[in-house]
This record gives C-alpha cells, sequence and structure tokens, in this order.
C-alpha cells in the first residue's frame, strides 16, 4: 500500500528546503555567541551544512525510492533499524514542538504581550494539520506561494536598513577564540541545515530522483545566503547589542525610518516567521505522520494527523517554563543532542552502506 | 475550558473513528486510539496541574553526563 501518492519535482524541493532551512533562526540569529564575527561563524556554518547535505544527498542516491526508516531497517537489521527509526521519529516530533512553543513565545514576549502563546500556537498547527492531510504536493505548493515573499521582504528590510548600518562594527576582526568560533559555527549549521535530515523520508516522493543533489545544495547554499546577509544586518545596526539581544532581527528592523512613512514595519519579521515555520511545523509534522504509519504498517496515516496535532501542541507546552529555559537549552543542549541524528547516524549508514553495496545486490537478483 | 477540551477531543473521535470503522482499517483505528488517547491523558494531566517531567531536561541531564566524561 502507499501511503503518499503524491510526486513533486526536483526543482520544487528548493523553496521549502529554504524555508525549512530558516524557520526560527531568522529571529534568534544562530551563533549569537560569536559577537561581531558571526557572519564569519555563518559562513563556516554554511561548510558545515554543505557536508551534511553532501551525506543526506548520497544516502538519497544510493538508495533510490527509500526513504529513511527502509534504508535503517536494511542497513541496521529488522530490530536495530526499528529501535533507530523510533528515535528519529521522536527526534522530529521534538523539534517540531520546541519550533512551535519558540514561535509561540516569540508572539507572546514582542507583539501581543498580554496573550497567552497558546493563543499564536493553536491556528497554526491547525493550519499544518490541514497541509499535512493534503500531502506532500500541497506543502511544497504552499512553499512556492511563501517563500518569494518572504525573500522580498528580507531584501526589502535589508536595503531600507542601509543606512542605518555601521561597518566599523565588524572591526575588530576575527576577536574570538577558535574554540568559539567552532561553537558557533557548529550551532549555525545544527540549527538551521542540520534539521534538514527530516528530508530523506521526503526524497523519494521526487519524481527525478537523480537530479536531487542540485536542488538541495542550492537550497542551502540560498538560506545560508539569507543567514549571513541577516547576521550582516543585524550586526552592521545593532553593534555590540546583537550578542546580548533576545530577537536581534526585530530590534533591528524595528529602527527603520524613510522620512516618518515606513516606520514600524517589523511586521514583515512576523510575516517571514510566519511563513517559515508553517513550513517547518508541517514538514517535521508530516515526516512524524508518515514515518508512524509506515512503522506500524498502517494503509493512511490521516486518522494520526489530528492525534500527533495535539501531542505537538502539549509538548510544546509543559517542556519548558520561559524564554530563557529554551535559549539556554538550544545553546547548551542542542548541539550535542543533535549530533547523533544529524551527523553521526547517517554518516554510519552512507559508510556501512559502501560496505555493503546495495547497487550490486539489486542487480544479482 | 475544561469542558472546550473535552468537547475538542469527542470532536476529533467522531471526525476519524466512523470513517475508519466503515472501511474496516482496525490496524489503523487502534493506532489512531492509542495516540487519541495519550493526547487525552497527558492534556487532562495538564489542565490538572500535574507536574510531568520534561523529557528536555532528561535530555540535558543524559548529554551533561555523557559530554562531561567524554572530555
Amino acid at each position: 500500500m502507499i501511503l503518499e501518492k503524491g510526486r513533486i519535482s526536483s526543482s520544487q524541493l528548493i523553496l521549502p528546503l529554504l524555508g525549512y532551512c530558516l524557520s526560527y533562526s531568522v529571529i534568534f540569529m544562530p551563533g549569537q555567541e560569536a559577537g561581531h564575527d558571526v557572519w564569519i561563524s555563518t559562513i563556516a556554518g554554511i561548510g558545515e551544512g554543505l557536508f551534511l547535505a553532501f551525506i543526506y544527498v548520497s544516502l538519497a542516491l544510493k538508495f533510490p525510492g527509500k526513504n529513511l526508516l527502509e534504508i535503517n531497517d536494511y542497513i541496521y537489521g529488522r530490530y536495530l533499524g526499528k529501535l533507530i527509526s523510533i528515535s528519529y521519529l521522536w527526534y522530529f516530533l521534538h523539534i517540531a514542538s520546541l519550533v512551535l512553543r519558540n514561535y509561540g513565545d516569540f508572539f507572546s514576549g514582542v507583539f501581543l504581550v498580554e496573550t497567552p502563546y497558546l493563543v499564536f500556537i493553536i491556528p497554526v498547527m491547525i493550519a499544518c494539520a490541514s497541509a499535512v492531510r493534503n500531502g506532500i504536493e500541497v506543502i511544497t505548493r504552499t512553499a512556492i506561494v511563501l517563500m518569494p515573499i518572504t525573500l522580498f521582504m528580507y531584501v526589502f528590510n535589508f536595503f531600507f536598513l542601509l543606512n542605518e548600518m555601521d561597518f566599523k562594527a565588524f572591526e575588530p576582526f576575527f576577536e574570538i577564540t577558535f574554540k568559539q568560533f567552532t561553537d558557533s559555527s557548529h550551532h549555525v549549521a545544527v540549527a538551521s541545515f542540520g534539521e534538514a535530515v527530516v528530508f530523506l523520508l521526503i526524497f523519494p516522493f521526487i519524481n527525478k530522483v537523480k537530479q536531487i543533489r542540485m536542488p538541495t545544495f542550492l537550497g542551502f547554499i540560498l538560506a545560508g545566503g539569507v543567514l549571513v546577509l541577516n547576521a550582516v544586518q543585524n550586526v552592521a545596526v545593532l553593534g555590540a547589542a546583537s550578542k546580548v539581544s533576545t530577537y536581534a532581527t526585530v530590534q533591528a528592523v524595528r529602527i527603520i525610518n524613510v522620512g516618518d512613512i515606513f516606520t514600524r514595519i517589523e511586521f514583515t519579521v512576523y510575516v517571514i516567521l510566519v511563513a517559515t515555520v508553517f513550513l517547518k511545523i508541517s514538514i517535521l509534522y508530516y515526516g512524524v505522520c508518515l514515518g508512524t504509519a509506515q512503522l506500524l504498517k498502517l494503509r493512511t496515516y490521516l486518522p494520526l494527523v489530528l492525534p500527533y496535532g495535539i501531542i505537538i501542541i502539549l509538548l510544546g507546552t509543559f517542556q519548558f517554563e520561559n524564554v530563557m529555559q529554551i535559549i539556554s537549552w538550544f545553546n547548551e543542549t542542542y548541539p550535542y543532542y543533535s549530533l547523533p541524528f544529524q551527523i553521526f547516524l547517517p554518516a554510519l549508514s552512507l559508510i556501512i552502506a559502501y560496505i555493503k553495496n546495495p547497487s550490486q545486490e539489486g542487480r544479482a537478483k | 475550558m475544561k469542558i472546550l477540551m473535552f468537547f475538542v477531543f469527542i470532536l476529533i473521535f467522531f471526525f476519524e473513528a466512523p470513517g475508519l470503522i466503515q472501511k474496516k482499517y482496525i490496524r489503523e483505528l487502534i493506532s489512531f486510539l492509542v495516540l487519541w488517547s495519550l493526547a487525552f491523558v497527558l492534556s487532562f494531566l495538564i489542565t490538572y496541574d500535574v507536574k510531568i517531567p520534561s523529557p528536555s531536561e532528561g535530555i540535558a541531564r543524559i548529554t551533561k553526563l555523557i559530554v562531561k566524561g567524554l572530555y
């Protein structure tokens, strides 16, 4: 039984990947701890991200038409493979809940201060549930509508902030220690690029699997370019304050004032955030539902969508008490927690795949 | 508020279950019911202010132990 009948073309992959990689990196500015050298560590983070993309793409090309769970089953055997697949599903569920909580906290902390975050979380979750029930084609098409608007708003903000920028803020050049540099660049890589491991569940739905290499790299490079642009903008506008402010991008965009007409246009950041977070949560949520249905050998994943939606909302609610806890968790635990899922297991799978060499086995049969 | 929560859960149940029973998708029905009751119990506990251990905190403790052990 085929769980998903939809197919997407390889060029359609770029925009969902871009939105997925940006999401809350837009407001949090990962690698912030590098201070005014954040743009250098972001560029280094893109390098690490491209290495990760290389691992994921090679894994997908090694097993064309197979998704992450089937690859796990093939490589690690039936039982260990299932265990690893379950831990991956937990990881996706967990990230989805964290992204959702960040989103809610951002709005109740910056935009409508008196309103509880559940008010922001529930509507976006209903939209995501609807997108997931409609399948992968609908999610990619929403990306095609939403992402150009997002990119336009980025460029718009950057140009309107140009006269506020002070490029002396980047001096002295490379003031951080090597450990700080590696820490912050690794942080950039895991927070924005590494989470794209969920795309291993989506690669089999691409009609020409052999052509996924270019779109994946292009999506990563585009996302990296936007992140560097964002980092440069925030440091140049805010100076030293960019290191300590929780939501640096909003602080920077608030300053825009063009002839007293274009003022208070931080709503553009809200629009960007809503669009990208919607994409990120729908893709993760879709991965969780599809993976569970495949693991339990169900004929359809639709009945799992609504219960999983509620579980994601609840997981987001009770795990943390406030924003500061989340941020410290993201800085201290997350870079280590995501290592096995994003780097070790895919790399190990790739090495074992090269030793086992499935393509020759397929030919022998 | 609590009544609203019960209402939402009942609504979800009647949205999904009849179709599954009609098509005789028993496996799907069972997995739906398991997830649905998990969500129900969790939200029940949260609305009645029961303290649930946070998985993220547990993960933080375990990673701290491992990272300290490695360095």
